[in-house]
């Protein structure tokens, strides 16, 4: 499939710390260097593919992040990347905090970590790969 | 002119030169000693005695004395070292690896072998 | 008088990499106006103190920012310290000195990075990206994580540096500084930088002290502050001289945090040349009683904190004032009457760090 050989990514920070973000943007610059896939992070939901989310989500990106999500084309793929996005840690205890980004879109790869180290963003953007595949080929044949 | 003198010898320069990035997927990742990977248990030192799960900050570490069980979820844990610390018999460490992404979070569980079948061994 | 429009910009905007939505009012192309409006990434932390104990705050206290997280640490443990009026060897503070000083060359780094993308000048971005990983991998090297590491503790530092490594490390300083000598270059020299950020974004030096600005958005506008000057820690033995830029706008910031990158690597220098041998924690016994404002220099400027104690081991409050906090009004100043295409440009040019903002 083509959305294999360049899935398009978006990076949405839901309420981490920053470490994670820039782990993420850390796999664009020279070192890690994931554009050698194809893979682009673009601003708009409708272009991606991928979404990447760093944090938690708390009462106010509650809504921000389903809109993103909702106004991502079909197929997609949401990777929850870091501890906070996977199930708050120690801020899931936090008056505002709902818990990780499971509690409001179906996630389907979990990167853990705090912070994610770029291997493993790499790893988890690969094994999202897998799964919209799959997604592809449900959508053809249904 | 010396502008576009030193734009090419850039280029040439940038040509010929060793790559910066890594090639991450198709070489194996640098670690160094301290790497913060995951934790790991020896679990024939284990005496239960669950300091790693009361001091846990994020609470990622569970130990259950009945069913004698260690279990760590790593999608909580925010490799602070403290249960390394804390640990009296030191069974646990610190290995460089990272824990991979999965599709779904679960615990990964221990058993905890009795003194009885250490002695045994 | 021309058609007033409002232009939402963020939360998500690609020029961001964290969310932070301003309601621009435009005439025509003019920014008349700018409304904030933040609270995304609000988690209250600061609560969590009541939940954690005072040594397991300082995990937390590394997690209200990914970028300046030692920092962070080292400012909350100090409170504490001085709270229960613990020594702390040499030998921690001077760490905590080196430590403190990569994170701010790193954080620079990111900076200048960020700053050029939002230009438009991506291979600076990339080349500014790749002299940081060196700045990451010192890190990873002495204490195990890439930009949260939890080497401070309440009573000095966890891990210790052994002399051979310091050793090998002033020259992989002197390396990273072989390969930013070229990219400061670029940013004082290159003509496409000046351009754009020349004369935007222009902050008196009185607005800056009006309203409040810190770190290098008041050193840009002329007002020599900086919390090292307060010779906290181990900056009792190191002189420190606020670098001060008078231009006030977005290329004179810019300047602060270039020089600002060669004045930490010296320091760092000379923490390696005059580091004391000895212990690096103090045993904590006891708990925190009473309270105390501790106030250090971060790569963004001053931050505060404020800790209160009981005599339990929960504390009764901890509250942070961060610098991009301060520096919002100065932002919203800075706004008025630039062109909607600059805003991106000035908005970035405080650094803003809105997780520490917002908590």
């Amino acid at each position: 499939m083509s959305i294999k050989k360049s899935p398009w990514i978006i990076h949405y920070d839901g309420s981490s710390c920053n470490g994670c973000d820039i782990e993420v943007l850390a796999c664009l610059t020279p070192l890690y260097d994931i554009e050698r896939f194809g893979i682009i992070n673009v601003g708009n939901p409708k272009h991606a593919d991928i979404l990447l989310i760093t944090g938690g989500v708390n009462q106010q990106n509650k809504t921000v992040i389903k809109n993103l999500y909702d106004q991502m084309a079909e197929p997609k793929a949401v990777v929850a990347i870091g501890a906070c996005a996977c199930t708050g840690h120690f801020f899931a205890e936090c008056y505002n905090m709902l818990g990780g980004v499971d509690t409001v879109i179906p996630v389907d790869v979990f990167v853990p970590g705090c912070a994610a180290r770029p291997e493993v963003i790499i790893d988890g953007v690969v094994k999202a790969l897998a799964v919209l595949e799959k997604k592809q080929q449900e959508k053809v044949t249904a | 002119m010396s502008d576009i003198l030193k734009m090419f010898t850039t280029v040439i320069k940038s040509l010929f030169k060793k790559s910066t990035c890594r090639q991450y997927p198709f070489k194996k990742p640098v670690f160094f000693d301290r790497t913060k990977g995951h934790i790991q248990i020896d679990r024939e030192r284990c005496i239960l005695c669950s300091l790693c799960d009361k001091r846990c900050p994020t609470g990622a570490i569970n130990v259950d004395r009945n069913a004698r069980t260690w279990a760590i979820n790593s999608y909580k844990c925010i490799l602070c070292f403290r249960c390394v610390e804390v640990c009296p018999v030191t069974c646990l460490a610190m290995q460089q690896q990272y824990s991979a992404p999965e599709e779904i979070k679960k615990s990964e569980v221990v058993e905890i072998p009795a003194k009885a079948e250490k002695a045994k061994a | 008088m021309a058609k007033r429009t409002i232009v939402p910009f963020g939360p998500q905007h690609p020029v961001l990499p964290e969310p932070i939505h301003l309601d621009l009012v435009l005439e025509d192309e003019m920014v008349v106006d700018v409304l904030p409006s933040v609270g995304f990434i609000h988690r209250g932390l600061e609560l969590l103190c009541q939940k954690k104990s005072f040594q397991d705050m300082v995990f937390v206290a590394e997690r209200i920012c990914g970028i300046c997280s030692f920092i962070h640490g080292v400012g909350y443990c100090q409170g504490i310290e001085k709270v229960m009026n613990l020594d702390i060897p040499k030998r921690a503070q001077f760490l905590r000195v080196f430590w403190g000083e990569l994170s701010r060359v790193h954080s620079h780094l990111l900076w200048l990075g960020l700053a050029a993308d939002a230009i438009g000048f991506e291979s600076l971005f990339m080349h500014s990206w790749r002299v940081r990983e060196k700045v990451l991998a010192i890190f990873e090297e002495t204490t195990g994580g890439r930009v949260i590491f939890g080497a401070a503790k309440v009573g000095g530092v966890r891990i210790d540096i052994s002399q051979d490594k310091l050793d090998q490390l002033a020259i992989a300083l002197d390396e990273i500084q072989k390969e930013y000598e070229p990219l400061a270059k670029v940013f004082l020299e290159d003509y496409t930088v000046q351009h754009r950020w020349s004369e935007v974004g222009y902050l008196s030096k009185e607005d800056a002290h009006q309203l409040g600005a810190v770190g290098p958005t008041a050193r840009a506008s002329g007002l020599p502050q900086d919390m090292r000057k307060l010779r906290y820690g181990a900056y009792e033995d190191l002189e420190v001289e606020p670098i001060v830029e008078t231009a006030g706008d977005c290329y004179a910031r810019c300047v602060v945090r270039v020089k600002e990158i060669y004045q930490s690597l010296d320091l760092m220098r000379r923490v390696i040349h005059k580091i004391p041998a000895g212990e690096i924690e103090t045993k904590v016994t006891g708990f925190p009683q009473g309270e105390y404002f501790s106030r250090v220099e971060q790569p963004r400027g001053e931050v505060v904190y404020y800790v209160k104690g009981n005599g339990t081991k929960f504390l009764d409050r901890f509250r942070v004032r961060t610098p991009t906090f301060a520096n919002i009004p100065p932002l919203l100043q800075m706004l008025k009457g630039c062109t909607l295409a600059d805003v991106p440009a000035i908005v970035l040019s405080i650094d803003p760090c809105i997780s520490c903002t917002e908590r």
